[in-house]
């Protein structure tokens, strides 16, 4: 989100609460194989077939500002890192 | 109301319709069904079309009754499409709205039972030219817009108990780690570099949703109270991206302001803006006359 432009990120918005605040999550996980899916069929190109997709989540967690204050352009990049789920595509998957 | 749900259907979902509620969505409503509705039945109309087209067709129609609903052409008739339709589609796919869209589908289902379309609208212009060019205002039960400050007084009242049991709001840390939250970041401001500005507004928010369900009732602060929203709303919907939300309360305080003050406001617009003199601004409510003399 940070990499788009306001306008981008208006438009955008209800992506981002499917793909932030819900999809990474473990209690969503009934849900990963069909957004695997969804993005495979998107991707599809029969010349170079999609063989599997991951989630990832990199992610930082903001310090109490009394420890280390950081200010709005100047936060941590983000450098902890999560695989969420990861799906291997089958031929049926694009049928 | 009209406004926000068409910006909700043409801008937020817009070309995306079908990756979200079609029949190939990023989610299977199927799925959908068997983990979120956990297999017990939920109202959803996108389920009696049976494929892309019919749905997007159905979508187009939504996004016409939402035009009714704004300039208020079958008023009635485009609330209760209009609700249906948000009920039928949080319903179908539940992963992409936020606080703001759950308030937006209340507070529509609430003007289905309200005279909203009786005043500035589309219909009572027609009523009006129906009537030989003059209809008297009358005044109806408001028994609707009560539920719409109810409603509005427990939200708040909800957001403050659900604040006051964390730490970040009394140790005024909140606003920090909120505008620090880069996914969510509108507009970037120095002050919010500022730590003490962030806890002087942290304390703001809790003192002003206080307000907002016990002050709100009392008319001698009300406008003190509703005043404080509006600064907070606007503040937040500058900080945060949140298409919806903010404005979604801020048009429903609307409700407490008092119809004569609302009626001044409109002739001084009309006045100004659009030339009507004020001795063709139409007299105060009519209410219902009685039909008989009294003996």
């Amino acid at each position: 989100m940070d990499r788009l432009t306001l306008i981008e990120r208006f438009q955008r918005e209800k992506f981002r609460k499917w793909s932030i605040d819900s999809l990474p999550w473990p209690r969503f996980k009934n849900y990963w194989v069909d957004f695997a899916k969804f993005v495979g069929r998107q991707y599809y190109n029969p010349a170079n077939k999609p063989v599997s997709v991951s989630l990832n989540l990199r992610w930082i967690e903001t310090p109490h500002p009394s420890e280390k204050f950081y200010k709005q352009n100047e936060l941590p990049p983000c450098t902890k890192f999560n695989t969420s789920f990861c799906y291997q595509y089958t031929k049926e998957d694009f049928q | 109301m009209g406004f926000l749900v068409l910006q909700i259907l043409c801008i937020s979902i817009g070309a995306d319709f079908l990756n979200w509620y079609g029949t190939h969505a990023l989610v299977r409503n199927s799925t959908v069904q068997q983990f979120f509705w956990n297999a017990s039945p939920k109202f959803d109309l996108l389920l009696a079309f049976p494929n892309d087209q019919s749905l997007q067709m159905y979508f187009y129609s939504v996004i016409v009754a939402a035009v009714c609903m704004m300039v208020g052409f079958w008023t009635r008739f485009s609330c209760i499409y209009v609700a249906l339709a948000l009920l039928s589609m949080h319903n179908h796919m539940p992963f992409n709205i936020n606080g703001g869209d759950a308030f937006v589908r209340f507070m529509v289902m609430y003007l289905c039972f309200s005279n909203c379309g009786d005043c500035y609208s589309v219909d009572r212009w027609l009523a009006v030219r129906r009537n030989g060019g003059s209809l008297p205002i009358v005044a109806k039960p408001g028994w609707a817009l009560r539920m719409i400050q109810i409603q509005l007084a427990i939200v708040y009242m909800h957001t403050f108990i659900c604040k006051v049991n964390g730490d970040q709001w009394w140790d005024g840390t909140a606003v920090y780690f909120a505008t620090r939250l880069e996914d969510l970041m509108r507009l970037q401001m120095p002050l919010y570099d500022s730590l003490l500005f962030c806890k002087l507004l942290s304390w703001y928010t809790l003192v002003v949703e206080f307000a907002l369900f016990t002050l709100v009732w009392v008319k001698e602060l009300r406008y003190y109270v509703l005043a404080s929203a509006l600064i907070l709303h606007l503040g937040i919907d500058m900080a945060i991206n949140l298409p919806v939300f903010e404005w979604a309360f801020i048009f429903t305080l609307v409700t407490f302001i008092d119809p004569e003050d609302l009626r001044t406001f409109f002739h001084l617009v009309e006045t100004k803006f659009f030339g009507v003199k004020p001795a063709e601004h139409k007299s105060a409510v009519d209410s219902e006359a009685p039909t008989a003399e009294p003996t």
